[in-house]
């Protein structure tokens, strides 16, 4: 019965966020289109030839003579069909690239999360438990420290010491895991660092307020003074409180992050989504945005379905709907 | 607690044992040739692509032209050996014997006159289209040799051809989109959008026994702090064309040397949109503006040396170039001239700068607080490439700041690409500029082209609707180990030779 | 315990003396610097910090303090007004959507979804169109692309909040249900809320700096703490006060702002009164 009434849940879901899929890439496409540029400037280049008949033949070649209704409706059939189109600056297909892109931008940000969520969620609890201890003091520096610090100081400080100085690491670039292991690993340990650092100051804070307060909360109150053991207080009811947070923290971030690390990719030539997408915004690449931004909100819909399951199974008495 | 802490611990150490493994990176194979774009290309179309990277290294790397110039500006033979000038409108060439395409092709006479019709066909799109115009007909007299007829005398015709990367005759433009084929000492192996390009060294080049990098990457770093730093790790082993900054880390590192080109080739100015603000069309009160701009100081703080100011549109090393500019820094009597215009309580204008242009936007800000002095409201308008084209395109600036890269010696080339483009909007304003152009660019009196180009580069002085402050010589980061890489003055890269100690 | 609240307080003060320096810079900025923040001066460009320059100066010769003082006025204003906007629009669409649950939640959340995938670069670059450029164009902007998280954030906090037995207590005695949302919930999600608050107002400061680059940013020659840190990156080799300085700044005042959430949270946290 619960299983059926998830299943008709998830369904719902799903149906609901094709309408918002919907109103994204009519938006995304609108906009694209009203921003000051177009695509066959950045084709035709600054000193190229703007006759008449060479803009027109270009407009025609991509596609942007017709009415805009139009377009959107071929595009639109085009991605039932599982094709986004190809890009206007070289006709390679953005199904192709978005999805290559995709898989490298997963690959930095799921070991960033990892990596701090397992130092966040012990380094918060700590100093939730402890707040105001010197270890409190220290982490809440360390994690204000890391939010003031944008991330282009913090990777390029990294690439001076580990790349620069000791010689140790790569500074810049990318092999696919399954191409060679050991390279993309090596490449990959900065920029998952650099992410990292700012995820575990967002993540620590959270836990150890969240921590703070189940601390001060009855229940474990009660519990101790039942004669429980200080530690099986704290693992069971901490966890299991702070989990709620933990999730949306890390569902948005998780998100956010996919389209937006822009920054740290550029730095490290780990080339993902974001600069791409940054990248097709500025030689307006109207396909390739389109593409890029349907995939991201695809991506949204799903984190944030998997967010809400996570509430129910982490906390039973959340129930769906 | 203590098993925190322990877990914690692992993890510190398991990030350590990673990066204790991080010995030898796979640029440390003496034979890979790494090197770092500013930008990634859009397509691998050599008659349309105008991107940095393309002009500077692929087109001559990958791709050939019949000749090049050198860091010296002399001619330099590649898929010829040599050329005659008939007469003033008639050209002769012997190619060089034994050439191949990628593709397997032999290097005829013929993949010349393909390549130069393609650029005339309309069709094509190409944005040399122009600059050849000229070529009346073309005929192979046997598969290596090769005459051009043009309509009209044309100085830089063989400016022109040393840019000109040749195409086999059975690639079209399309095909090379996405595949180059040329005739370079690299062959294209793959790319990845945004990441890398791969070539490898083309065992059949005609010159195969001194080419030494068995690979050549190039990585895409759109930083510039970054690029430095992957050059200093040894990630990357040259950078073409780098800025200011850049080459001040670069010079003051040991492991590293700083290429600079002999002659200074590329000219930052700012153009002027007459049309759109009533007070920049007012000669006297540009005039009073460039008084006002102290260009010694930015060619010494802003270049950091590397730069000297302006004397002409025209850089220094250009032929016919003629020190028509004297203007020097007086903001009193930038005041004074202000006074006798219509002007003299100021006005207020915006400028565009492209965001990727440090060294205009620095020049923009000291000339911003100057022309504060004279009540001018300078607005600083930083923008992408995108709005920044809109922009240029379509001539909807007060003031746009640019720069330029020699191209050639010859100006001709520098006129018919930007002072046409000009000159079109303000033939009101100056009437026989454009003829002007025309005529110097295809006479063949050379004392009538001399004073033609003179006359141009007075005029564009006075009128400033072209207005250069200061000349900067090309600067590239090499790693120590790397030798025999040549750049010449416009910031073509030639690898062919680069060799590793 | 008593000792406890008095460390609480000496650090509460300490973010209290800071903020009211950088307000006072906010409402004053020449009272604390006789030096012109746009007056460029090449000669004395990229000093290392001195008796008249006490934190050097930059790439034109101005002097670092000095635009500190005067790029308070943005930086904090972007920041907060960030901040401000988003947690005002995010929180109670997130109790809405928390509370009700429903179909109210699945609409709320599904905008807040097609708000976030869009791509932040894409819309600041329209945006520029619209307006001028602006402080508030910024905020505008910068809120756009924030306010979601705050939404998300307090419905995950409601949707465990409202089961508990203080609310369904609170139901049954006949609250009204806005009551029970603004105040009960609210209460209970306020650390979140105090916590993405000053972590936004951080992360806005830092993408003035981004959208500066834009063109969305704030003209140059106008100070802001985002963009000098932007411009100092260059100089990171030859002037390393210029890095520093405003790091160190926005360092400061997002921390006096953190501490400054953890005392107003432990004021209003209902738990801590029992």
């Amino acid at each position: 019965m619960r299983w059926s009434s998830t299943l008709k849940y998830i369904c719902k879901r799903l149906l609901m966020s094709i309408a918002v899929l919907f109103i994204v890439t009519v938006m995304i496409f609108v906009i694209v289109r009203l921003s000051p540029g177009d695509p066959v400037q950045s084709r035709i280049g600054p000193y190229g030839d703007y006759s008449e008949e060479n803009v027109a033949r270009i407009e025609k070649e991509l596609g942007l003579d017709k009415p805009m209704v139009v377009q959107y409706g071929i595009w639109l059939k085009d991605c039932l069909s599982g094709n986004l189109g190809v890009s206007l600056r070289n006709g390679a297909s953005i199904t192709e690239i978005v999805f290559d892109k995709l898989a490298v931008s997963l690959e930095l940000i799921t070991v960033a999360i990892l990596l701090a969520i397992l130092i966040a969620i012990p380094l918060g609890i700590i100093s939730g438990i402890k707040s105001g201890s010197p270890i409190d003091q220290a982490a809440s520096v360390f994690s204000t420290g890391f939010l003031a610090m944008p991330s282009f100081c913090t990777g390029l400080l990294l690439i001076v010491v580990f790349s620069v100085k000791l010689k140790i690491l790569p500074s810049n670039g990318y092999v696919p895991f399954f191409e060679n292991p050991e390279m993309n690993i090596k490449y990959l340990i900065l920029p998952a660092l650099t992410l990292g650092l700012y995820l575990i100051a967002v993540l620590t804070r959270f836990v150890r307020s969240e921590t703070m307060e189940v601390v001060s909360s009855n229940y474990v109150r009660t519990a101790r003074a039942k004669g429980m053991p200080s530690g099986i207080v704290n693992k069971s009811h901490i966890l299991k409180n702070i989990s709620t947070t933990l999730v949306t923290v890390v569902g948005i971030e998780f998100a956010t992050l996919l389209g937006g690390t822009v920054i740290v990719e550029q730095l490290f030539g780990w080339s993902g989504l974001g600069w791409y997408i940054c990248q097709s915004v500025s030689n307006r690449d109207y396909p390739a945005v389109q593409g890029s931004v349907l995939i991201i909100a695809v991506a949204f819909v799903l984190i944030n379905l998997l967010m809400d399951i996570l509430y129910v199974i982490l906390d039973p008495r959340i129930e769906l709907e | 607690m203590k098993k925190i802490l322990a877990l914690l611990l692992c993890l510190v150490m398991c990030v350590c044992a990673f990066a204790g493994c991080g010995e030898n990176t796979d640029s440390d194979k003496p034979t890979v040739l790494t090197l770092g774009l500013e930008q990634d290309i859009d397509n691998f179309d050599p008659f349309t692509n105008q991107q940095n990277p393309f002009v500077r290294i692929i087109n001559f790397n990958c791709y050939e032209t019949l000749f090049h110039y050198n860091e010296d500006m002399e001619l330099v033979m590649d898929l010829a050996t040599e050329y005659k000038k008939v007469d003033d409108t008639t050209y002769t060439f012997k190619l060089r014997e034994g050439v191949k395409f990628h593709n397997g092709e032999a290097f005829t006479a013929d993949d010349v006159i393909y390549t130069i019709n393609t650029i005339k066909d309309e069709a094509t799109g190409a944005w040399r289209n122009s600059q050849y115009a000229n070529v009346a007909e073309m005929k192979a007299i046997d598969s290596l040799n090769l005459e051009i007829k043009l309509a009209a005398p044309q100085a830089g015709f063989i400016d022109n051809l040393a840019y000109t990367a040749i195409v086999s005759k059975s690639t079209t433009p399309k095909d090379l989109t996405t595949k180059p084929v040329g005739t370079g000492a690299f062959k294209f192996v793959s790319w990845t959008p945004n990441d890398s390009i791969k070539f490898e060294k083309f065992d059949e080049y005609w010159e195969a026994d001194k080419v030494n990098a068995e690979e050549l990457i190039m990585k895409v770093i759109p930083d510039a702090t970054v690029a430095v730093t992957s050059l200093q790790s040894g990630t990357v082993q040259f950078l073409g064309s780098v800025d200011i900054e850049s080459a001040n880390t670069i010079a003051n590192d040991n492991n590293l040397v700083l290429l600079e080109s002999k002659y200074a080739s590329t000219v930052y100015e700012v153009e002027i949109g007459r049309h759109n603000n009533p007070a920049l069309a007012d000669k006297d009160v540009v005039k009073a503006m460039f008084l006002a701009l102290d260009r010694e100081t930015v060619a010494k703080n802003v270049f950091s040396g590397k730069a000297s100011a302006s004397k002409s549109p025209f850089p220094s090393a250009a032929k016919y170039f003629a020190e028509v500019d004297t203007d020097g820094y007086d903001l009193e009597e930038a005041k004074k001239v202000l006074a006798g215009t219509k002007y003299k309580d100021g006005f207020s204008f915006e400028v565009y700068v492209l965001n990727s242009d440090m060294a205009s936007q620095q020049t923009m800000i000291i000339w911003q607080d100057a022309l504060k002095e004279l009540g001018i409201e300078m607005k600083i308008n930083i923008c992408e490439v995108s709005v920044w084209l809109d922009a240029y395109l379509n001539r909807s600036y007060d003031m746009i700041a640019n720069y330029y890269s020699m191209v050639g010696t010859d100006p001709s080339t520098y006129c018919s690409v930007i002072m046409t483009a000009l000159a079109d909007y303000q033939t009101k304003d100056l009437p026989d500029l454009n003829k002007l152009i025309l005529d110097s660019a295809n006479g063949s009196d050379e004392k009538v082209r001399e004073d033609g180009y003179k006359t141009i580069q007075e005029q564009i002085v006075e009128y400033r609707p072209v207005a250069s402050y200061v000349e900067c010589t090309n600067l590239n980061g090499t790693s120590k180990d790397l030798s025999d890489i040549t750049v010449n003055a416009m910031g073509h890269a030639f690898l062919k030779y680069a060799s590793f100690k | 315990m008593l000792k406890k609240t008095r460390k609480i307080n000496f650090v509460t003060i300490f973010a209290l003396v800071i903020l009211t320096i950088v307000i006072a810079m906010v409402l004053f900025p020449a009272l604390f610097t006789s030096y012109d923040p746009l007056k460029v001066d090449m000669t004395k460009k990229l000093l290392a910090p001195c008796g008249e320059h006490i934190l050097g100066t930059d790439e034109y010769g101005r002097d670092i303090f000095c635009r500190i003082v005067y790029g308070a006025r943005s930086s904090v204003c972007v920041g907060l007004g960030t901040a401000i906007l988003s947690a005002l629009i995010g929180v109670p669409l997130g109790l809405v959507a928390g509370y009700y649950g429903g179909k109210a939640d699945n609409i709320i959340m599904r905008i807040m979804d097609a708000f976030q995938s869009f791509p932040s670069i894409l819309l600041a670059i329209l945006l520029s169109t619209i307006f001028d450029t602006s402080i508030l164009s910024l905020i505008l902007t910068i809120s756009a692309v924030s306010f979601p998280r705050f939404a998300k954030l307090v419905r995950g906090n409601v949707l465990v909040i409202k089961k508990q037995d203080y609310v369904a207590a609170a139901k049954v005695a006949g609250v009204s249900n806005s009551y029970i949302m603004f105040n009960t919930i609210l209460k209970n999600c306020m650390s979140v809320v105090v916590i993405q608050f000053s972590m936004l107002t951080a992360t806005a400061i830092l993408i003035e700096a981004g959208m500066s680059f834009l063109g969305l940013g704030l003209e140059p020659p106008a100070p802001a703490w985002g963009s000098m840190l932007f411009y100092a990156n260059k100089y990171v080799n030859s002037s390393i006060s210029y890095v520093l300085s405003p790091t160190f700044t926005i360092f400061l005042v997002v921390l006096s702002i953190n501490l400054l959430g953890d005392a107003l949270r432990d004021i209003l946290d209902p738990k801590k009164k029992s």
